[in-house]
């Protein structure tokens, strides 16, 4: 959802930029994952940049609490996997013929119905695959919710980190990392499926 | 209405390239930042104090 009006944007209004723009995308991820999660842990603090921003605009009088908190490693998570979305769907976007759409706006289809009836159906492969591309890393992703989510925030993967490392439980950590990849190859052989329905027919 | 939504696509564009480079520009002011923590009760890591903290031999609360 996010990150298909800007592959849409870079394509279709990118002109000759359309390289750097997706460049652009790429490179605040040279800069390694745990680094930008630290990044992000210093703006969302107490006395961070964002609470520093909302007080100073006058949108609140006391600090939010956004570290430690679902937003936050929704936010991260969002922020890490962003562009695994943006490359599949610009790829799917940018080899969509025009002319299809031209097609759609001759016969009297509005803009906003060229694009629901011609547009997302035939970009719906780069839907498919920008999903499984983030749904992959993201169940199994336990640096996120550890360190922007605190102790309060539970997903899977870190419950099998703990389980490895502090519980020291691995036969339960290994049930549950099994019961997770069933689940992520259960995803991942659904979406393939899909794609497979939408290219092939 | 065209122009428009471009606009609106555009401004989307330019909001979602600031949430992608946001921790690259904090990673870069504070790392011209020679301060050991950032623990201010100002929110502002250039604020709130003493410049005697910076050495070893400081008596004043550093926060």
């Amino acid at each position: 959802v996010i990150g298909y009006p800007i592959a849409y944007w870079i394509s279709r209004y990118g002109g000759r930029h359309k390289a750097l723009l997706l460049v652009l995308v790429m490179l605040p991820f040279w800069t390694s994952y745990l680094i930008r999660t630290y990044a992000w842990m210093i703006m969302l603090r107490d006395n961070g940049i964002v609470n520093t921003i909302l007080q100073a605009v006058g949108l609140t009088s006391q600090p939010i609490i956004l570290l430690n908190t679902d937003f936050s490693v929704v936010l991260g998570m969002t922020y890490g996997f962003l562009p695994f979305a943006i490359l599949p769907l610009f790829v799917s976007i940018d080899r969509l013929e025009p002319s299809l759409v031209g097609a759609a706006r001759d016969l009297y289809a509005s803009g906003r119905q060229a694009f629901v009836h011609v547009t997302l159906p035939l970009t719906m492969p780069g839907v498919v695959a920008a999903s499984l591309l983030t749904f992959i890393p993201a169940i199994g992703d336990f640096v996120t919710p550890d360190l922007l989510g605190g102790a309060s925030t539970t997903t899977i993967a870190k419950v099998i980190q703990e389980l490895f490392l502090e519980g020291r439980d691995w036969p339960y950590g290994a049930a549950l990392g099994f019961i997770l990849m069933v689940f992520t190859l259960v995803g991942t052989l659904a979406a393939l499926r899909t794609i497979r329905r939408e290219v092939v027919g | 209405m065209h122009r428009e939504r471009n606009r609106l696509l555009s401004l989307y564009a330019t909001l979602v390239y600031a949430f992608l480079f946001a921790p690259i520009v904090v990673l870069v002011v504070f790392g011209f930042n020679d301060r050991a923590a950032i623990s201010s009760g100002a929110g502002s890591p250039s604020t709130g104090t003493p410049s005697c903290c910076r050495t070893t031999s400081c008596s004043t609360p550093c926060g």
